[in-house]
């Protein structure tokens, strides 16, 4: 249980942290992309992926035009094959781990008929 | 394919199509607690809320991973693709109900933070039977709340396709994860098995699915120039998905009497522009309807995003394809079909 309440106390950090990145970089967003100039009512829509992705959200902007332009016009085939067979092989695996151990509750079994208690004396 | 950002660029087909899917969500949430609060057993408010949008929320999210290889399965599928991100940003906010309807319901007087109870309760990792499924929904959640936040288009400037194309890889594991959350959790503590068959078959529909799309991929040649099979089978306004050595994939277009070579990922999201078509001239993404000209592989005016062409050459009767390809927007001449 202390693990669990210290990841929770660092996401918490995260999300503080989160909002001041959000707060510094939204205004400015124009200086970053173009697209963004004088248009400012989706920026809202941009605060939750600045608390949850800030420190990559700040790498990038801090080597911004340092990418190779191909890169964008490679999307990553073959390890989003990879992903899809791991989802794959996963999720059959999960499937007949999950239809192994279910036991049959006492509900199902054949000579379970309800039983009247009687009360306490 | 806006030349200034707005919060969605909202067209008739995405209204029709965000009316269905909403709608749909609002039937089936009144269906299942109507139908519950009238057969099933009672469960207390809390539960039969979380167990509705719970079992919606897996429901919608097995759908938006059949769409996609359905429709590199069968073109009539393409539809339901279009607009897919607001399905899944859907999605999220039915998971986020769930999530907290069942904190409400069994951390609500809990001594310690509801979230750490939740993470810390059962820390039984070591049997299938009564494994810990908390973790499992709350990393899905995660996965998922990260690709609604950075759904807008906003986000592919400023993290470069490359990454969120990375970060969007994310939707298999969290499918993984609800999968599991769903087969080892509440199915299990179900007296009929019926939501354990149900929760496998979508399960086994999605990696079946995604299987056989993968069989389906061509083979890739190797050399410079690589050779287009069947050129003259391509219809007029539609392409062939060629794949090159190295793992990437380009488009060749049949348009007014003539062959084209165009890279197959959209500069948008990196959709599959050669399962698109031709519209007005112009090579259209069917994903999100991104346009470029089949002659340079550039949007129409004002927008200004471009794609690299191909170049195309005859040898006897066979039609080559130029595997390196030429800077995005370089015109090409094309090849007589």
């Amino acid at each position: 249980m202390e693990s669990a309440q210290v990841v929770v106390a660092v996401a918490e950090l995260w999300l503080w942290a989160g909002a001041l990145a959000a707060l510094a970089v939204l205004p400015a967003l124009g200086r970053f992309e173009p697209a963004a100039r004088g248009a400012w009512a989706f920026r809202p829509l941009m605060i939750p992926g600045f608390l949850l992705l800030w420190p990559l959200i700040l790498w990038r902007l801090a080597r911004r035009g340092a990418e190779d332009p191909r890169a964008r016009h490679a999307p990553p085939l073959r390890l989003q094959a990879g992903a899809a067979l791991a989802m794959a092989a996963a999720l059959a695996l999960t499937t007949a781990l999950a239809l192994a151990v279910r036991q049959s509750p006492p509900g199902n079994a054949p000579d379970a008929a309800p039983v009247r208690l009687a009360a306490p004396q | 394919m806006s030349v200034a950002f707005v919060p969605v660029q909202w067209t008739r087909a995405k209204w029709v199509y965000d009316g269905v899917l909403l709608t749909a969500v609002a039937l089936y949430v009144g269906v299942f607690m109507g139908a519950w609060s009238m057969w099933g057993p009672a469960v207390d408010g809390w539960i039969l809320r979380a167990r509705a949008f719970g079992s919606c929320a897996f429901l919608l999210l097995t759908l938006i991973l059949c769409v996609g290889p359905l429709a590199r399965l069968d073109r009539r599928f393409l539809p339901l693709l279009y607009n897919r991100r607001h399905a899944g940003v859907i999605c999220c906010v039915l998971a986020l109900i769930h999530a907290d309807a069942a904190l409400s319901w069994y951390f609500a007087f809990s001594a310690t933070d509801p979230y750490a109870a939740a993470l810390g309760v059962n820390t039984n990792y070591g049997s299938a039977l009564g494994f810990p499924v908390e973790p499992l929904g709350a990393f899905a959640l995660l996965c998922l709340g990260l690709l609604a936040a950075t759904s807008h288009d906003v986000w592919l400037g400023l993290l470069g396709p490359p990454l969120w194309k990375r970060l969007h890889l994310l939707i298999y594991p969290a499918y993984a994860a609800v999968a599991a959350h769903v087969m080892l959790g509440a199915a299990q503590g179900e007296t009929s098995a019926a939501l354990g068959w149900m929760a496998a078959a979508g399960a086994l529909a999605v990696a079946g699915l995604h299987l056989a799309a993968l069989r389906r991929a061509p083979d890739a040649a190797s050399g410079a120039w690589i050779e287009v099979l069947e050129p003259e089978a391509i219809a007029e306004g539609r392409a062939r998905v060629v794949a090159l050595p190295g793992g990437g994939k380009a488009s060749v277009w049949r348009h007014e009497g003539r062959l084209w070579g165009l890279s197959n990922a959209c500069a948008h999201q990196n959709g599959p522009l050669g399962e698109g078509r031709i519209v007005f001239g112009c090579v259209t993404c069917p994903w999100h309807g991104f346009q470029y000209r089949v002659q340079d592989g550039r949007s129409p005016a004002p927008f200004t995003e471009r794609v690299p062409t191909h170049r195309l050459k005859r040898d006897g009767a066979r039609v080559l394809i130029e595997v390196e390809p030429l800077a995005p927007g370089s015109p090409t001449e094309g090849l007589k079909a």
